[in-house]
Order: C-alpha cells, then structure tokens, then sequence
C-alpha cells in the first residue's frame, strides 16, 4: 500500500478543543496546518463527555482576580502555578468570547441570555452549559472552511526526531501515523508539533475514555519530554450503579445532597472527611465505599429519596444521561436506592503528564503540549471537571502562537527513512507470528495487580514496589508475546503497551513523593508535608538508564501573591488495621 | 452496549462506522451481493463498546440501539483480595 506524505509549517496531534483551537489559531497566522486524530473529530475522546466549560462570565481584574486565583490555587493544594492561573483566568474569557462568536451553542435561560452557573469547587468562578460534541463540530466544520488538512482514523505511533535519538537532544521533526483499518503509512513533517493526546486511562469502558490510552503521552515520554505531576495520576469514580450502568455527572447528583449508606444504613462520608463529607471529591468518596466494604459494612448506597422533586428536576436538566439512564433500568430515585461500585485505578485525572510552561512548549523545543495530555502546570487538581476544556483551548491558542514565532525562522526538516521503516517493523511485530496472548488478556493482567486495597488505597514503599516489579513482569515477559490477527486488535497491543508504560512511570512518581497529597495517600507518611513537599516531582527518561529520573522542581511562592500554608497536616483519613504499614 | 441495530432500517450509509471512537462498528457482506441487500452492519467488537451513544445519535434512521447496560472488567472492581 502506497504510503502518505504530510507536510505542514504545524503538525497538530489530537483532535479535541485545544487541538482544534491551535489549528484554527495557526491557520489565521498564516501557517499551513495538518491536524491527525485516531478516531475523527468531534467524535473522539473526551471532548464528547463535556457537559459544561469553565468561563468567566466578565474580565477578571485587580483584587477580584485573586480571589477567583485562590480558588485554583487552594483546590490544587497550593502546588498550582500561579502564573500560568492568572494568564489561564484572563484567556479563558477570550476563548470562550471567541467559541460564542464562532456558534457554539453554549446553554441560555428563556430571554435568551447566556446561562453562566457555579460547579462544585467554585464560588466566583463560573461555567457555561454545553455539549462537547456539539462544540467540536462548530470547530470541526470551521476547520474544514479554513483549510485545515484533517486526517482522521489515523493513530500516531512515534514522534520523529531531528537526530534521531530517543530521547533526542535535538527537536521534533514530525510524525509516523498508522490508519486504524488499513494499516496504511502516514508520515507527517512538520517545523512544529503541537500535542492534545487526552488523557490515559486503562480501557474499562468508563467514561467515554476507552481509546485514550496513554498513545500520545507514551510518544511523548520515549521522545525524552520532561513529565511533571505523575504521582498523582489516580482517577476514581463511584457511579458505577448496581453493577450495571454508568452516568457522568457525578459532581451534580452530589450537589443536589446525595447521601451515601453503608449496609447498616448509616451515612459514612464524614468519617472519612470531616470537612467535606459527602461533597467530597471522588477519589475520597470511592475510597471510603470501598473501606466501608472491606470492612464488612457494605454493599454502599447512594440514596436520593429525600431529595426533593424540584432539586431532582434541576439536576435532569444539567445532566439528561442521569434522568435517561434511570429510566432505561427502572429505577424512580424516590424510591429506591442504587448499589455502588467504586473503582480507583493509575489513569491521568488532571495533573499527570508532560510538563509545560506559559507558552504550552514542552522540555523540547518546538514541541507543545495542550489539555489533558499536560500536567495541567498541576492547576486543575481538585477543580471539577468543566476546567479542563478551556484551559486546553487557552493552552492551545498560546501554542499556536509561539510556534508561528518559531517556524518563521526555520526551514522545513528531513526525515529519517531507515528510522520510519524500523519504527514501522516494530509497530506491526504483533502480527508477525502466532502467539497465545491477546491485548485483553494484559489489561485484565494490569487490574489484577493494581486494583487490590492494598496499592489503590493504602500504599506504602514496600506495596509500591512490589506492584512495579509485577508490572514490569508484565511489560517484559508478556507484551512481547502478544499477537495480533487484525490491525483493530494491533492498534490494541500497542494502547495497552503504552498504557502499561505509563502505569510504571507513575508508580514509580508515587515511590519518590513521601507524603500525602490529594489523590495520593500513603500509609508510610500519612500528613501532607508543606515544608519540604510543596513542589513537583519532574521526571525524564534519560540515556543509558532504565529507571526514570527525578528532579524537585521548588515553586516561584516567593514572587507569587498566593502564600502556601507551613507545617505538617496529618491525614483524616481512618487505616483499617489489617492495611497499616507493615514492621 | 449496542443492543440491536436493526437491519431492516438500515441503509448501510457507513456514517455509524466514522462516528464510533473505538472503532468496533463494521460493514460486512451478507448473502448475495446483486440481491437487494448484499451486506449488513455488525458489532464487530461487541466488549469494547463503551455506550458512548455517538453512533446512535449519528443514525440518520434510528436504526441503533444503545443501553447504558456496561461491565467494568471484573478484576478492576475487586479490592477484597488480600
């Protein structure tokens, strides 16, 4: 099969709103833009789940524009960087302006006036209503007007390196893609190269996130980007219902005061957080269910009998999955109860990824980063979910920018063809030869080993450990025996493969913190460490050296207006005796 | 899940197959090409659904039904293990 060639002043990888956001931006800069999406845009990724984005309803300034800082800054336990907050306040109302003038049909009340509301985390900070797919198909179709190349159903396997090396001391020359299908050859040259992979999480059929796997970040990570953040990549949930179905909108069916019961009946949450009890976030819900359950007090309920018709009114309105899916298994919230089944599992919530700084460019030059793909410079932790979209655009916008900036100055890269041709032989290895071990099979594997108790709740040094040396069993005596009949089933070994890449690497990010901090909790240091943690954790895969190395990276507080607190604040949370640390 | 999609709506117009992410949904043929109907749609990868919906939203026939029916795999949802 005939291979293709793509040339463009900027490569886009990943189709969901900064992507498209940084095509469209580059495109009026006046560069030639090719934008590569696995699936197609619009239709991909978690860009479809969005229910609503963060925009502030006005120009935030002067003393107003610290207080709606400090809510980042303390939802993000003080590790937020808090320049990149203030640049992400201000022009997160230029491109949501910019989204509204484009047609994006955000929610409006009856006078036809812009609905601006507050989600759980936010008392200044405000959001509007809308359909994630809607959204991307006005970007879509205003991609497709300006010209921007869309090739769609076309998966990147590797970054191309200026010297060839992985990690290269050099820069990102462009792309190789395969087609989802038919496997054929797409090779992208680019001066730029502009990441928004998503997000990885383990293919579980939560969440509309099954086919972000980690492909980008994996890319990313063997090309010798700097991660930040990895520690912190634990994603829960807890409405998986009656082991049967799922909604989204979790934080909404907690803001019209759900409660939670254990089988005795008895309301957990504020055991667990005294502070926030049942409004607490979702790794701290699902954790405390499932030690409910291992202590013997479960199945746990959530209950919303007592919610009134009028509030339950409200919440169908904001989240219509949640009204359609009662409906479809029989379930009247008035009466009855619904089962809950937690899980935690190693997947990016909003803080894990490359690291980036205020112009989104990664640790390599020329090479942006945008969404949930980044670490978010850690400012997303804690926040609920509807930040994640702007702050993509806002990142996207400002990659655009600076790499039109950069690629006046430069001339078109050469590719290297030997390294396509090897980078191809070992992507379609799995359908050389015969073998037992199917992708599945790895991913059952994985849950296996790290959604046990012991690791997902209650980690220490000697848990952690032991599940990276079993993941690394995984990785070398299993993922080379996996076999392939279909280029589906290829594209499959090689999510896995990546996912299992990434799962180490934040294990090992979990080891190297020693404290407890949002959705990381260890036993072993059971209190957040504000004198000698309030930091991040930068890691790189460096030549020559299997394990990943780390650096401390000290946060600018001296310069910033937002002081953090000192001291050492010991964790609320109950150890059941049979998961304290072992002597 | 994809619970059924019903045949004799569909008109094969390939659109359900673009729109699904994960790329489960696939057109094969059925009986006799120079027949009326030659072909049929199928769930080619029916565990990897995730109920996304965006297939039956994109059907421009209504011939797709999906539930919110959906099994987290087993060995994610287990913390009793010692």
């Amino acid at each position: 099969m005939n291979r293709l060639d793509f040339e463009s002043d900027v490569l886009v990888i990943g189709g969901g709103f900064g992507g498209a956001v940084a095509a469209l931006r580059a495109v009026e800069l006046g560069q030639t833009v090719t934008l590569v999406e696995k699936a197609v845009v619009s239709r991909a990724g978690p860009s479809t789940y969005v229910h609503s984005q963060y925009a502030p309803n006005k120009k935030v300034e002067g003393e107003e524009l610290d207080a709606w800082m400090d809510e980042f800054v303390v939802g993000a336990n003080y590790m937020a960087d808090q320049d990149w907050v203030e640049q992400y306040i201000l022009e997160a109302y230029d491109r949501t302006q910019e989204m509204i003038k484009l047609g994006v049909p955000y929610a409006k009340d009856a006078e036809g006036n812009l609905r601006y509301v507050k989600v759980r985390g936010h008392k200044l900070g405000t959001t509007l209503g809308v359909d994630g797919r809607a959204c991307m198909e006005v970007l879509r179709r205003r991609m497709k007007a300006k010209r921007v190349k869309l090739v769609e159903k076309v998966a990147v396997i590797e970054l191309l390196t200026s010297d060839n090396k992985y990690p290269t001391n050099g820069s990102i020359v462009g792309a190789v893609g395969v087609h989802v299908r038919t496997g054929q050859t797409h090779v992208f040259k680019a001066k730029s190269v502009i990441l928004n992979g998503g997000p990885f999480y383990p293919k579980i059929h939560y969440a509309f996130g099954d086919h972000c796997t980690g492909e980008i970040h994996a890319a990313a990570w063997r090309a010798g980007v700097e991660f930040a953040g990895m520690e912190f990549a634990t994603f829960a949930a807890w409405s998986n219902f009656n082991n049967k179905f799922f909604t989204p909108g979790q934080a909404k069916i907690q803001g019209v005061g759900a409660h939670f019961k254990n089988a005795n009946h008895e309301r957990f949450m504020d055991k667990y957080d005294p502070i926030w009890g049942e409004l607490s976030g979702l790794f701290q819900i699902a954790r405390a269910i499932i030690t409910e359950n291992i202590e013997g007090r479960g199945p746990c309920y959530l209950d919303l009998r007592h919610v009134s018709e009028e509030d339950m009114k409200v919440l169908y309105e904001v989240s219509p999955s949640v009204e359609r899916a009662f409906k479809e298994f029989n379930i009247d919230p008035s009466k009855d109860t619904l089962e809950l089944g937690p899980f935690v599992v190693i997947g990016t919530l909003s803080s894990s990824g490359p690291n980036i700084d205020l112009n989104a460019e990664t640790s390599i030059p020329g090479l942006y980063a945008t969404g949930y793909g980044t670490s978010c410079p850690h400012l997303m932790s804690g926040i609920s979910g509807s930040g994640i979209s702007t702050f993509s655009m806002v990142g996207g916008h400002r990659a655009a920018e600076h790499a039109k900036k950069r690629s006046d100055e430069l001339e078109m890269p050469s590719v290297n063809e030997e390294r396509i041709d090897e980078i191809l032989t070992a992507y379609f290895k799995p359908m050389k030869k015969l073998r037992q071990v199917r992708p599945s099979d790895i991913w059952m594997e994985i849950g296996e080993i790290t959604s046990t108790a012991e690791f997902a709740l209650f980690k220490t040094e000697k848990r952690i450990k032991h599940v990276i040396n079993q993941l690394k069993t995984v990785r070398d005596e299993r993922i080379p025996k996996i076999y392939a009949p279909d280029m589906h089933e290829l594209e499959k070994a090689h999510e896995v493969k990546n996912y299992l890449d990434m799962a180490i690497l934040a294990c090992y990010a979990m080891l190297e913190r020693t404290e407890s901090r949002g959705e990381l909790f260890r036993v072993d240091y059971p209190y957040q460490d504000n004198d000698n943690w309030l930091k991040w954790l930068l890691v790189k895969k460096v030549e020559g050296k299997e394990d990943p190395v780390f650096t401390h990276h000290d946060l600018a507080y001296d310069k910033w207006r937002i002081k953090p607190p000192t001291g050492k604040l010991p964790s609320p949370y109950p150890v059941p005796e049979r998961f304290a640390e072992e002597k | 899940m994809i619970e059924n999609i019903d045949l004799d709506l569909c008109d094969g117009c390939n659109v359900c197959i673009d729109s699904c992410p994960t790329d489960v949904i696939r057109l094969v043929e059925d009986g006799n090409p120079w027949e009326v109907k030659g072909w049929k749609v199928i769930v080619a990868y029916p565990n990897e659904c995730h109920s996304c919906r965006l297939c039956a939203i994109d059907c421009h026939v209504d011939a797709i039904t999906v539930t919110h029916e959906l099994h987290i795999p087993a060995p994610f949802l287990n913390y009793q293990r010692a």
